[in-house]
């Protein structure tokens, strides 16, 4: 064994706790492939390394999360959900975003609409052909009188967005309840879209200029259609159909 | 072993197979463990959340890439938290995958004896290890895999030359085998 290779075996350790910088990594991993002994090195560290996680005091998360893990999970195979594999969007989520634009707690139903609601947390950001007649108290009215609400949940292209769909039980048009998604980007706009088999239907435009809760009112009913998405659209008048993976998307049950 | 309760490699190749149900199976086995490593990292119960939750995406879209001889899934998922998190710590883009090591490299079967010893033990034995090492080996342990450290942070921090740091990292982490090997032996004793 050369005098390098006794050198670098002292990288084995910092390595397997994930303590070298990006560029560091690459170099050792580098050396791996020509030494056997940091190789073997590696391995039996990386077995303790693997137990060290035992030693956390446990802590359970909670029950939302599941929602939202299974939610993204079963909507992946739909063509217009997000991704972050190689080739796909961006993120659209700055480090200055990040902090302010935490998860809701409880955005899974429409009893959680009806809370946040209910304690006046709204700010309306309507434009374009979305309708902005209907105001925030008939959304608690709705909830109040049987409206069907469906969660949709932010993509990994926005992670920190999620929201709620509700059909109000008169056929009226659909209301979208949401937080979470970061500022518009330059002329773009989010587009609201309901899909009927493949068929997409555009159901309005908005732009978020300010983080917090947001209500919109909907261009149809959400009656008859199996899927709504958001996506980001050219601004100001949107797409004709979906031209990006969704941020946001959910399942309309039946 | 009953079907009912079907062991993680079964899971994991159920998962590949886009088997919705057995990835719920797998989230119900580790959320504790997996929340509780990125809670621990990060210190934000939202952001530990939020890499659990691209943790489990990630293990449902790259199944396909997990290799069980070369780790346990519990490994493989505590792996992909583990750099999530830290990669949220140092705002780095996030990895698309795990590092690991390439084809050809030489990998010990994991049916070698510490696959005995890291099956048996419990937290209580990993602390219990941790806890007898020499303080300045635990604490760059802790600091490096529980708070996101480098070795050079580390050594800036602590006024420690960078060579020392590693040493410690790597003695440390090789005392720990060996202390966590006899637990193992006692309990087979016991």
């Amino acid at each position: 064994m050369s005098e390098y290779q006794h050198a670098e075996i002292d990288w084995a350790g910092a390595y397997v706790l994930d303590a070298l910088a990006e560029d560091e990594a690459r170099a050792f991993e580098a050396h791996l492939r020509t030494c056997s002994a940091c190789r073997l090195e590696v391995n039996e560290l990386r077995q303790v390394a693997d137990v060290l996680p035992l030693a956390v005091e446990r802590v359970e998360p909670s029950p939302a999360l599941r929602d939202r893990i299974l939610t993204e999970v079963r909507a992946t195979e739909h063509p217009l959900y997000g991704s972050d594999a190689p080739g796909g969007p961006t993120p659209i989520r700055s480090r200055g975003m990040e902090s302010r634009l935490r998860r809701p707690v409880a955005w899974l139903g429409a009893a959680a609409a009806a809370l946040i609601i209910g304690l006046g947390a709204w700010n309306i950001s309507l434009q374009q052909q979305v309708n902005t007649r209907s105001s925030p108290a008939s959304v608690a009215d709705y909830l109040a009188h049987g409206a069907r609400a469906w969660p949709v949940t932010g993509t990994s292209i926005a992670p920190s967005a999620a929201g709620t769909l509700v059909q109000p039980r008169n056929d009226a048009n659909a209301v979208f309840v949401f937080a979470g998604l970061p500022r518009s980007p330059a002329n773009k706009v989010y587009q609201v879209w309901l899909m009927r088999g493949n068929r997409p239907t555009s159901a309005g435009t908005f732009s978020v200029s300010a983080p917090g809760t947001q209500i919109i009112h909907l261009l149809h009913p959400a009656t008859g259609y199996q899927i709504t998405a958001v996506t980001v659209e050219p601004g100001p008048d949107g797409s004709r159909g979906p031209t990006t993976k969704a941020v946001l998307f959910g399942k309309l049950g039946a | 072993m009953s079907s009912e309760h079907p062991p993680d490699d079964a899971l994991m190749a159920s998962i590949q197979e886009k088997d919705v149900g057995a990835l719920e199976r797998l989230y119900d086995r580790h959320r504790v463990l997996a929340y509780s490593l990125a809670l621990r990292t990060l210190g934000s119960p939202a952001d530990a959340e939020e890499v659990v939750q691209e943790t489990f995406l990630s293990v449902w879209r790259s199944a396909e890439t997990y290799r069980p001889e070369r780790s346990t899934p519990r490994s493989w998922l505590l792996s992909i938290v583990h750099h999530r998190a830290i990669d949220r710590l140092r705002g780095r883009q996030v990895r698309l995958q795990p590092v690991e090591l390439e084809e050809g490299m030489e990998i010990p079967d994991r049916s070698d004896v510490w696959k005995d010893v890291s099956d048996a033990l419990t937290g209580e034995n990993v602390r219990a290890a941790l806890a007898q090492l020499p303080p300045e080996q635990r604490d760059t342990i802790e600091m490096a895999y529980f708070q996101g450290y480098t070795h050079s942070q580390i050594a800036q921090l602590t006024e420690v030359p960078l060579g020392t740091v590693k040493g410690r990292m790597r003695i440390g982490l090789r005392k720990l085998r060996t202390l966590l090997e006899q637990t193992h032996a006692e309990m087979a004793i016991e």
